[in-house]
């Protein structure tokens, strides 16, 4: 039996049409499940800017040189770029920027936040150099102030002084170095103001002095050498050595008078410049910044379309309710059309001259 | 049992809406030079004997003496909302010659009764009868029992079928079930009676009478 495609689609039609009951009433369970599941919806909307990769000089955007980006290298950028946009430092930025003005948060609820704010920003690939950057929220007013307080936060912290973007090594060289340059300041700053500068040598020795004794710590009593950096060391000269720098620490600035609390201001000084060598290390191998030292070095960024409050925001509920209107509808026409396949009734009047091989001479509306 | 039939404007109406199909099976009767001309169905239901009515009608109008032998056994005929006056008689038997009674100028309708076709015992009864006594019919439509309605019916229901010189099966979609339609073929072909064609009634469904179920259905 020869059909056309429009003849089945009519068919198909005919069949669910015919069964206005059986979907009124899948309908009708449709209607109080969306209801139900309403509640448990939060709208959500959307405020998007792109952000377009170029080579060439952001100074002058005349001169760009636009080359085509391979895929797998446009993947790899926004990779990367997502984990820059969402790391610490620039959320926090953005978080300091919009509650400028307000009272700060605790601690809790600026970690928090910075998750919250992660959850809902999101870097996807458009095709040629151009990116989507998405803020969502629960509410449009203010979204598009708010995405391009955070876009502007991210290319500041790529973009340096002279207003170019800078390599990734660069940018994290940079920061460190402002971060040993503020530590050192703040050493001189303690120093001048306690006036004694023997407290960093003392400090210093201090550390010498705990690293030995760890060291001494390890031997057993039957070592006559033990290996210190590389080298042996008689047991006998390290017990020597330890007891010559406590009794110069005895004698030292604290017995001068050295307030205690100039050391503890000291102590936490060198540990935020271990904790910064630290954060520089953890930096590097997160971005991978030590393989691919030019990864931004040629690739610019450029701003292109100016983030705008979504006039009709993209409503989670909306999206929601029209899906599940389909699913239902989707289940009807299918229970329909299996109902129609198991009561094997004849629909078509074709078939009735496929099945006996008789003609059909006369149709007959009812 | 006489059948009262006055037909109505609407009635007119559809048989004259309907007319070319009704030709289009005319002239494969005529094609074939059939003069006993048989109608059934696989399931009851499908009202046959409406059709029948209005092909024998058609045949009326055309100056040709017809009869119309409903042997279904009057259920087509109470189903299709055809009025009988409550008496039966048997085809073969001499009362119902005499109570046959003429309508306008050359129909003539008859329905025998429930008793109907066992009371024959073969197909050659049944032809000898026809030829006999209604010789002087120049069509006789012959009302079949749908083929499932009675089991025990299919025998006579297929002797009778052999009479007929044109056999026709009507069809009605959106109620006949694939395996009856395909048994009901198989048989026919067994019993070597041959099909000369299909009349299909189609149970349209328009979209505005969907919208006017749902709404009857809201209002419920």
């Amino acid at each position: 039996m020869e059909t056309t495609i429009f003849e089945d689609v009519h068919y198909a039609l005919e069949v669910v049409l015919s069964r206005c009951k059986l979907i009124a009433m899948v309908l009708a369970m449709a209607i109080p499940v969306g209801l139900l599941t309403l509640p448990f919806m939060t709208p959500q909307y959307e405020a998007v800017a792109l952000l377009n990769l170029q080579e060439g000089e952001l100074s002058d955007p005349l001169k760009y040189e636009k080359r085509e980006v391979s895929r797998s290298k446009m993947e790899d950028k926004y990779m990367v770029l997502m984990r820059w946009l969402t790391s610490e430092h620039v959320l926090s930025g953005y978080l300091d920027e919009i509650n400028k003005g307000q009272t700060p948060l605790s601690a809790t609820q600026r970690t928090d936040k910075i998750k919250a704010i992660r959850r809902s920003v999101s870097i996807e690939p458009l095709g040629g150099t151009a990116l989507e950057i998405k803020l969502r929220g629960d509410e449009a007013k203010g979204l598009g102030g708010k995405l391009e307080i955070l876009i502007s936060v991210f290319l500041e912290r790529l973009v340096g002084p002279n207003r170019q973007v800078l390599g990734a090594k660069q940018f994290l060289l940079n920061k460190y170095k402002e971060r040993v340059i503020e530590t050192k300041r703040t050493y001189e700053t303690a120093l001048k103001n306690f006036g004694h500068k023997s407290v960093y040598l003392l400090r210093v020795q201090l550390d010498r002095l705990s690293l030995m004794e760890k060291q001494l710590a390890r031997i057993s009593s039957s070592d006559k050498a033990v290996l210190v950096g590389g080298k042996k060391r008689k047991v006998e000269l390290l017990r020597q050595k330890i007891s010559r720098l406590s009794d110069e620490i005895m004698q030292g600035p604290l017995q001068k008078g050295a307030p205690m609390s100039t050391l503890e201001v000291l102590k936490r000084k060198n540990d935020r410049l271990k904790m910064a060598r630290q954060q520089l290390k953890i930096f590097s191998s997160e971005y991978r910044v030590t393989g691919n030292s030019n990864f931004f070095d040629l690739d610019r960024l450029t701003l292109l379309g100016r983030p705008m409050d979504p006039v009709y925001g993209k409503s989670k509920k909306l999206k929601m309710a029209i899906l599940i209107c389909i699913a239902f509808a989707g289940l009807a026409g299918g229970l329909v059309l299996l109902f129609e396949y198991l009561e094997q009734r004849i629909r078509r009047s074709k078939e009735f001259s496929h099945l006996g091989g008789v003609p059909i001479i006369a149709r007959f509306p009812r | 049992m006489l059948m009262n039939s006055s037909p109505d404007k609407t009635h007119i109406d559809l048989a004259d809406r309907w007319a070319n199909e009704i030709d289009q099976l005319m002239l494969v009767a005529k094609k074939k030079q059939a003069r006993i001309l048989g109608f059934t169905s696989a399931t009851a239901g499908i009202e046959v004997a409406d059709l029948c009515s209005r092909v024998a009608d058609r045949y009326a109008r055309f100056e040709q003496k017809t009869l119309l032998i409903d042997l279904s056994g009057g259920r087509e005929g109470a189903e299709s909302g055809s009025k009988s006056d409550g008496e039966s008689s048997d085809l073969g038997a001499a009362p119902a010659l005499e109570s046959a009674k003429s309508e306008g100028a050359a129909l003539t309708r008859l329905t025998p009764g429930v008793t109907d076709l066992s009371q024959f015992g073969s197909a050659e009864n049944i032809a000898q009868t026809l030829a006999a006594k209604y010789a002087d019919y120049g069509k006789i439509i012959l009302h079949l029992p749908s083929m499932f309605e009675n089991r025990r019916g299919i025998t006579s229901l297929l002797q009778a079928a052999t009479v007929c010189e044109g056999l026709f099966v009507v069809c009605l979609t959106g109620q006949d079930r694939r395996p009856q339609v395909r048994e009901m073929f198989a048989s026919l072909k067994t019993a070597g009676i041959k099909v000369d064609g299909l009349v299909v009634k189609e149970d349209t469904v328009s979209l505005l009478g969907c919208f006017a179920g749902l709404f009857r259905l809201g209002g419920k």
